[in-house]
């Protein structure tokens, strides 16, 4: 028997994966140098790369006013918190307002009908809000892989969140335009413009976030190919 | 003192001390000026976040580079495309200011054209390759850069390697 086929050589086989499992394991700088290849005098490559370390550190920077971005920076840490605050608020603002409406007694289904549906659809927007915010806000103190791989995470909520606010331009807009139309036949003024522009808003919403739509699915696709 | 009042000091100081660090860091993932700054806005808010949950057993310097290379990681993987655009170093900014001294015109120029050079090659590097270069360029150790990275420093070693010999190509063909 041949001894590369012996049975015995295959107790000795490591299967690696990965390039980088490969190259954990190996040290490639300590491999023998391939004799065809002639070598690079190693003094004038370190002499290249003391001049391009030299270099690279004189970069010329701008310098920054560190009090002026202090201020910006706990500026859009006090944004991104209030901006959370006022959706949760503005949800149980209108929920409130519906069942207090309701509990009082109010003759005003319509109205009642309108807040306490869209105060459901809030319910569902800020539940997303949350969890795209908290994404967003989390420490991003791992290796950079993790950092990719959170960044495609957060993407996805993002990319759930504007779904989901593109279905429901499909499911509002009719009950919209059915609370704009009997609002008008009760005070007895035309629905017409009430309805364009209703109509409107709810074209121009649709068309922004699907404009978002795909920048973020075209960014979640480069994200998963780099992994 | 309080604590918010600590970490706006400490804030300032960390960013005081490592804002050339992160400007050339930036320098080797993203050419566009106007990107440059956004970036480094979005460092300084990320590492103002972390400030709480910063414990002492990691070096200021290995926290403040891990942060900006995270940032920048998830920045190429996204805009892949717009990453490999170049622009001169001479465009980056007209009140640059220089704090070596002054040079010649002839080395200046000799200079520049260098680090435009250099910068530019960077770019064109792998993802992997352009983390620990322009680590080991600020002059990082490898125990250093294995930290920022969170990989083993021989893995350091390997990718390193390999990322100045395809710089020294790159630098020769551009």
């Amino acid at each position: 028997m041949n001894k590369d086929e012996s049975p015995l050589n295959e107790k000795g086989k490591v299967t690696l994966q990965t390039q980088s499992q490969a190259e954990s394991l190996l040290d490639v700088t300590t491999l023998p140098k391939n004799s065809n290849i002639e070598p690079r005098d190693t003094s004038v490559l370190d002499e290249q790369w003391a001049e391009m370390t030299q270099d690279w550190q004189s970069q010329p920077t701008t310098k920054t006013d560190i009090a002026k971005l202090l201020k910006q920076t706990k500026q859009r840490t006090v944004w991104a918190k209030l901006s959370l605050a006022v959706d949760i608020i503005a949800t149980l603002a209108i929920l409130g307002v519906a069942i207090f409406m309701w509990m009082s007694g109010s003759q005003d289904k319509l109205t009642i009908i309108y807040l306490g549906i869209s105060g459901v659809l809030s319910v569902v927007f800020v539940f997303y809000v949350i969890k795209i915010r908290l994404s967003a806000w989390k420490v991003n103190c791992g290796s950079p892989d993790k950092a990719i791989k959170h960044a495609i995470a957060a993407g996805q909520s993002s990319l759930s969140y504007i779904k989901l606010l593109k279905l429901s331009c499909f499911v509002i807009c009719p009950f919209a335009n059915w609370y704009v139309f009997t609002m008008a036949q009760q005070t007895e003024k035309p629905a017409v413009l009430g309805l364009v522009l209703t109509n409107a808003m709810f074209v121009t919403v649709w068309f922004i976030t699907h404009k978002f739509y795909k920048k973020r699915v075209e960014e979640l696709k480069r994200l998963k190919s780099s992994l | 003192m309080n604590p918010s009042s600590n970490y706006q000091k400490i804030f300032t100081e960390w960013m005081t001390e490592y804002e050339r660090l992160l400007r050339h860091i930036i320098t080797g993932f993203e050419a566009k000026p106007a990107i440059q700054d956004e970036l480094f806005q979005e460092i300084a808010l990320n590492i103002w976040r972390a400030l709480p949950s910063f414990r002492q057993d990691s070096a200021v310097k290995t926290f403040v580079a891990r942060i900006a290379h995270n940032i920048l990681a998830t920045h190429v993987a996204k805009a892949v495309k717009s990453v490999k655009a170049d622009q001169d170093i001479d465009e980056i900014s007209q009140d640059a200011e220089l704090d070596q001294s002054q040079p010649t015109p002839y080395q200046s120029l000799d200079k520049q054209q260098r680090q435009t050079r250099l910068a530019k090659s960077i770019r064109q590097l792998k993802l992997e390759q352009q983390q620990v270069i322009t680590l080991a360029l600020e002059g990082m150790s490898y125990q250093e850069i294995a930290d920022v990275l969170v990989i083993t420093t021989n893995l350091v070693g390997v990718r390193l390697q390999r990322a100045k010999a395809a710089l020294m190509k790159l630098m020769e063909a551009v």
